[in-house]
């Protein structure tokens, strides 16, 4: 019986190790809410909208990234050298497990290698987002 | 979507939407549905209206710039149609905002500015409500207010290819790479029917 649980568990690792996809649930959602404005590719749209690949202000600005995906964002802000000022829209039915799922997508997705956010982790900044 | 508009070993384009049976001396002529007149302003405070797109071919969408939803897609393929031909005098695009409230003059200024375009090829324009929801009409897509929509607003995703005479001769749908490839290859067989 033990033998059989960790040879399940070494297959789902050696799956999840050879997928270039880690966070499923994550990519479907960033699929759905995210990837018309930041892309499939992460790269945003020219000065329109920001990239999340390769983004000195997301990586400098991990603790804000709960709130923003909950509550949107507005005002100027500048990822790597350029400005960008539109408003993005907030998406309040996210819970603090969906809200973790992206989080760990595009901290991993793409050129990204940025750390793995618990729904722990995402609960606690929620819990000190300025409206 | 693709298939309503040929593939690219068609030699000549379809004319779409609703004939029209005109009367001249007693004979009864068909003439394909044309574009109705307009006449908006521009990022660039221009004045736009069908001559404009004289002796050119254009590609006409509908979005507005608050837009969270189908929106920036398209833009972004638009883009790649736009970078195709920027230099191209016989190809212009012109995008309509469904929400003139909001996109004023400078509004879409500065949307054309972050997307790095120029009006000489790409004109965003604004006007009254009901001039934009009724040209949307003669182009055959639909654009409504609507609440409970994302933004505030319903719009169809399409890119519509009009030739000279005001005629449509394709539709594409304007969130798919592949769709906006075929817009592409059709445009090059349009340009060649235009100049013969």
């Amino acid at each position: 019986m033990h033998r059989h649980v960790l040879i399940v568990l070494f297959l789902s690792i050696l799956l999840t190790a050879c997928s270039n996809n880690p966070y499923p649930e994550g990519k479907k959602l960033y699929q759905q809410k995210c990837q018309n404005c930041h892309g499939a590719d992460g790269n945003g749209i020219e000065k329109l909208m920001p990239p999340l690949n390769n983004s000195d202000w997301m990586a400098n600005h991990q603790d804000k990234l709960p709130c923003i995906i909950k509550l949107g964002m507005g005002g100027k802000i500048t990822v790597n050298g350029t400005d960008y000022n539109r408003q993005m829209p907030a998406n309040e039915k996210l819970t603090e497990f969906e809200i973790a799922n992206i989080i760990n997508y595009i901290n991993h997705a793409w050129d990204n290698d940025l750390p793995f956010r618990s729904p722990e982790w995402v609960q606690k900044k929620l819990s000190n987002c300025k409206e | 979507m693709g298939g309503c508009s040929g593939n690219a070993n068609q030699k000549e384009l379809p004319y779409l939407g609703r004939d029209e049976v005109v009367e001249k001396n007693g004979q009864k002529d068909t003439i394909p549905h044309r574009i109705d007149d307009f006449r908006f302003i521009d990022q660039d405070s221009n004045v736009v209206t069908p001559s404009t797109f004289e002796d050119k071919i254009y590609v006409a969408d509908f979005f507005f710039t608050s837009c969270p939803t189908i929106c920036p897609t398209m833009k972004k393929q638009m883009k790649r149609v736009y970078d195709k031909y920027k230099d191209n005098r016989n190809v212009a695009l012109l995008s309509h905002s469904i929400d003139p409230a909001h996109d004023s003059v400078p509004v879409l200024k500065e949307y054309a500015q972050d997307m790095q375009v120029s009006s000489d090829t790409w004109h965003f324009i604004t006007g009254k409500k009901d001039s934009i929801y009724g040209i949307a009409e003669s182009y055959m897509v639909s654009a409504k207010e609507d609440q409970s929509a994302p933004g505030g607003f319903v719009h169809s995703g399409a890119f519509i290819l009009v030739d000279k005479n005001r005629h449509i001769r394709g539709v594409y749908d304007g969130t798919s790479r592949k769709d906006v490839n075929q817009l592409m290859k059709d445009m090059e067989v349009l340009l060649k029917e235009e100049k013969s």
